[in-house]
């Protein structure tokens, strides 16, 4: 398949604060533009790509990863996550970031799966990290007490959850602190990942969660730009332990298959109808297994 | 804004990441966004005072237009039913100055917030 390989110059504002002009690599299939329609439709996809001037890389949040993995219907051992005692461990602020990261994931895992005793242990280690990132107005006791009222609703948990990640996250891109935001975010999303890779299934349906991880590829390949764009030397052993990561997943194949999509303008809804099947062997999951695990464990050391 | 783009997410849940970014008028902004199979997604903007202007398009891996928001009376909020995993790329546009405002140069916070559905399994 041929491709051609542009780049643009944008302007990355938002990820890493700061006004430094970057290259964005955008790798476009131009096999498939046969038709003259097509061709129009190409011209002006590159037109307009080339003047969006500032570029975010997004990862799926924990409450969206802990939201796949409950779907597979597998369980977990609560054991495996970190250690939410463990806070007087991280001594750097980009340590306790990554670790505030790895427990907000813990949070919504054990919100999600229904562990509300732990939940409260994790959302604890998050505030305590929290507070020793100086990050304020986001785990106040209003937020704690509606916390301990709803133990039992997971439906608010997550909804809590949700919005103190945010809250954490932006206040972290308002204080121009935005390294820091950004490694909560790769820290909560490996969590994510090793707590897939050592979901516990039926054998049978060990494939649709091997699925689920494979289908993580693009998310992998996001958090690598979003780290090289910050252009932070903290992130470099990680970045370099991500892209061995990556060529394991590269073993990993989508095979997308287009189809139609439609519009229903009464319910202001699109439906995008690619299918997708994800080849993943055993061999490739165990490799994954063991390397996400790995970085896992260095982040969390 | 991000307390009240969260609630006009409801009833879809929010997914915790708020997109928060500076524009001028008639600058873009990209958003490389994975969305998954078997869900239901809700793609919200909330632009203050550009609020009801931003225009907002969605294309595919293969950097095909499948979404423009122009087309649907420049809906700030929009519903959608992913049926694969895949990465999406969401262009957001500040209006520009000859759309209705002839004051001095726009400049503003644009949010974007996404909720998902869980009923649509796959």
């Amino acid at each position: 398949m041929r491709k051609l390989l542009y780049s643009v110059a944008t302007l990355f504002l938002v990820a890493c604060g700061g006004e430094d002009t970057k290259q964005k690599d955008i790798t476009v299939n131009v096999d498939a533009p046969q038709k003259e329609e097509e061709r129009a439709v190409y011209a002006r996809t590159l037109k307009e790509l080339k003047n969006a001037s500032k570029v975010v890389y997004t990862l799926p949040s924990p409450v969206e990863m802990a939201d796949i993995l409950h779907e597979t219907k597998a369980v977990y051992d609560v054991a495996i996550l970190n250690d939410p005692n463990a806070i007087d461990n991280y001594i750097t602020d980009f340590k306790r970031s990554l670790n505030l990261g790895v427990y907000f994931a813990d949070l919504s895992f054990t919100s999600m799966f229904d562990y509300p005793q732990e939940a409260m242990k994790f959302m604890g280690a998050a505030q305590a990290m929290s507070d020793e990132l100086n990050i304020q107005g986001v785990f106040t006791d209003e937020v704690m007490m509606r916390l301990e009222e709803n133990m039992s609703n997971k439906d608010s948990l997550m909804d809590i959850v949700a919005s103190t990640y945010m809250d954490t996250d932006l206040y972290l891109q308002d204080n121009e602190r935005p390294i820091f935001a950004k490694a909560i975010l790769a820290g909560a999303w490996m969590e994510g990942l090793y707590i897939a890779v050592n979901l516990k299934t039926e054998s049978e349906r060990a494939n649709i969660i091997w699925q689920k991880i494979g289908e993580q590829k693009p998310a992998l390949i996001n958090l690598v730009k979003m780290l090289k764009e910050c252009e932070d030397k903290q992130f470099d052993s990680m970045i370099a332990e991500l892209e061995t990561l990556v060529t394991i997943f590269d073993e990993v194949k989508l095979d997308y298959k287009s189809d139609t999509n439609s519009t229903d303008e009464a319910s202001k809804t699109t439906t995008l109808g690619t299918s997708l099947k994800v080849d993943i062997s055993e061999d490739t999951y165990k490799k994954i297994q063991a390397k996400t695990t790995e970085i896992r464990n260095l982040l969390t050391e | 804004m991000a307390k009240k783009s969260v609630k006009d997410l409801a009833p879809f849940r929010f997914n915790g990441t708020l997109h928060k970014v500076q524009l001028s008028e008639g600058e873009s902004a990209e958003v490389s966004l994975v969305l998954r199979g078997g869900k239901k997604y809700r793609i919200l903007l909330n632009g203050g005072r550009a609020s009801g202007k931003l225009n907002f398009k969605i294309y595919d891996r293969h950097q095909a237009l499948v979404f423009d928001n122009a087309k649907h009376d420049n809906a700030q909020s929009w519903d959608f039913e992913i049926k694969a995993t895949q990465e999406y790329y969401i262009v957001v546009t500040y209006p520009s100055g000859d759309e209705g405002y002839n004051d001095t140069t726009m400049r503003g916070c644009v949010a974007l917030a996404v909720g998902f559905l869980d009923d649509n399994p796959q």
